[in-house]
């Protein structure tokens, strides 16, 4: 009997997701694990409740500090690498700066960023703005680097100017890597948060989760943890939602398995 | 009438590895109107003087005139053909063949117009919406013709553009690229390996030879326009697709180099 593709495709990703879930319920149901290394379902909820008046707040300003780094970092990563684009001036300038601050992995400043800025937000938003702008600036530079130098010689030739070529040949080009830079600068400045509210944080979400480390309780960390996860996702499928929008022209096809693709090109030619 | 001029033009690309001397005092006028093919070796520098005609390159030395005025930089005057795809993938069929007019600020409704007599020239009208990854390479080149023709350039210039199509799209092409030429009255210039198509399509055939690159042969095909596919049949089609062989058997010898295939 042969399934419909998708039905097997569902029950394929199904299948694993229900055998954690079991295997969570039966370990901790039965005991057979403590909950101090992994809590029941019905601790975690137990966790929720307790810790619900405080959450909004947490999350409100938890939420604020990463759209807030994540937008000045995004926006100064663009930017600068688009100057750089057009200006072999800026390149020569700021181009080796760059280069030079990539690998610098951003969790090892935290300790100057205190040191600067002292213990607030300050120095979280800070943190949060450099590891995206790196993010971002990175990609960004290596997009333009990769343009088809033919796509510039034929706008050339067809009478546009510099500033004509940049706009209407270089920015498309790299607007898809740039969403897809923007996806990752997003999740990198999710973890940014939390490392920085670890660093002598008063309020928020890892501030929060430091002080349930505090009273051993696992349950509540989990649910932090939970929280930041939800909506990371909820943010990632937005952007991968624009992202689908803006990269209707590639020829990367979403979805499908790489090699079932070609495999199904194959068939058809058969047939 | 001289559409264009090249006097003593010189080119070398300077290297680490060495300087190549690519073009040595070449001289060419090329009248309006003209179906004009360079052949040659390759390395003979047939596509490099392509590039400096559009401006994309500067020559080492010598006069690069165009009625008359000096050509500094590329211009909408002379489009370019490449034999890559330069089709712009982010934008649709009809935004593509565009593209050149919207650089010369031309009002909407004009840039409609210039777009659908092409799209239709072109057999594409009904895929003007498509991304040209959704067709085929022979179509993808019709458009980069389009976009080329649309721009209403004074000279064409072609390098090798249907080097990496197959036998029927190529001569399927050949076929339009006359038709257009004879509707518009451009000035080509045009690039390519395949003796054939030479023959088939210019009213005269420089036969470049290299190291460095200079004429070597000058050919004019006289086959009364409009031309047929057919021709490339007739007898006197074949005698000179066997000279032409002959004298790229006797160039690529030279270079030391297998015989030529075509």
């Amino acid at each position: 009997m042969r399934l419909n593709r998708n039905v097997v495709n569902r029950i394929q990703k199904t299948i694993p997701v229900l055998v954690l879930l079991a295997a969570w319920i039966i370990l901790t149901e039965y005991k057979l694990v403590r909950p101090l290394f992994l809590p029941s379902p019905k601790n975690l909820l137990d966790a929720f409740k307790m810790m619900a008046p405080q959450l909004p707040k947490a999350i409100g300003i938890s939420m604020s500090m990463i759209l807030t780094g994540f937008l000045i970092g995004s926006v100064f990563g663009i930017v600068s690498s688009m100057v750089m684009a057009y200006s072999r001036m800026f390149l020569n300038m700021f181009g080796s700066i760059f280069d030079f601050m990539r690998p610098i992995p951003v969790f090892a400043l935290i300790p100057m960023f205190v040191l600067w800025f002292g213990i607030g937000r300050t120095p979280q938003i800070a943190l949060i703005a450099l590891g995206c702008s790196v993010t971002m600036g990175v990609t960004t530079t290596e997009a333009i680097r990769n343009i088809p130098n033919i796509y510039i010689e034929a706008a050339r030739t067809l009478g546009a100017n510099r500033i004509k070529v940049f706009t209407s040949i270089v920015v498309p080009y790299i607007i898809p890597h740039i969403i897809g830079a923007i996806r990752l600068a997003a999740a990198t400045s999710f973890g940014l948060d939390v490392a920085a509210e670890f660093m002598g944080s008063q309020t928020g979400l890892g501030y929060l989760m430091i002080v349930q480390q505090q009273y051993l309780r696992t349950s509540g960390i989990l649910v932090i943890v939970i929280i930041y996860s939800t909506f990371a996702i909820v943010v990632d499928r937005l952007i991968a939602a624009i992202e689908r929008r803006a990269t209707v022209w590639t020829t990367r096809s979403g979805k499908s398995h790489a090699l079932d693709r070609t495999y199904k090109a194959a068939g058809s030619r058969k047939a | 009438m001289k559409k264009i001029s090249l006097q003593k033009i010189n080119m070398t690309f300077f290297s680490k590895k060495g300087d190549v001397h690519v073009l040595d005092d070449f001289d060419l006028d090329i009248s309006e109107g003209e179906f004009v093919c360079f052949v040659g070796p390759s390395g003979c520098g047939k596509s490099t003087l392509l590039r400096i005609i559009a401006g994309l390159l500067t020559p080492t030395s010598g006069d690069l005139l165009m009625n008359g005025q000096a050509i500094l930089t590329p211009g909408a005057d002379r489009a370019m053909v490449f034999q890559d795809d330069s089709v712009f993938p982010w934008l649709t069929v009809e935004k593509n063949i565009e593209y050149g007019l919207k650089q010369k600020n031309m009002s909407r409704k004009d840039r409609r117009e210039v777009t659908d007599h092409y799209l239709n020239l072109v057999g594409l009208y009904s895929r003007r919406k498509a991304y040209p990854k959704e067709l085929s390479g022979g179509m993808r080149k019709r458009v980069d013709m389009a976009r080329a023709f649309a721009n209403d350039p004074e000279v064409l210039l072609m390098d090798e553009p249907f080097g990496m199509l197959d036998a029927m799209t190529k001569e399927n092409l050949q076929v339009e690229t006359l038709r257009i030429w004879a509707e518009t009255g451009k000035t080509i210039c045009f690039v390519t390996h395949d003796l054939e198509e030479a023959i088939y399509l210019a009213d005269r055939i420089i036969v470049f030879q290299s190291d460095p690159g200079k004429i070597h042969n000058i050919y004019y095909p006289e086959f009364e326009r409009p031309r047929s596919v057919d021709i490339k049949m007739s007898p006197e089609f074949q005698v000179m697709r066997k000279e032409l062989i002959d004298v790229m058997n006797v160039l690529l010898t030279k270079k030391g180099r297998d015989t030529y295939e075509a």
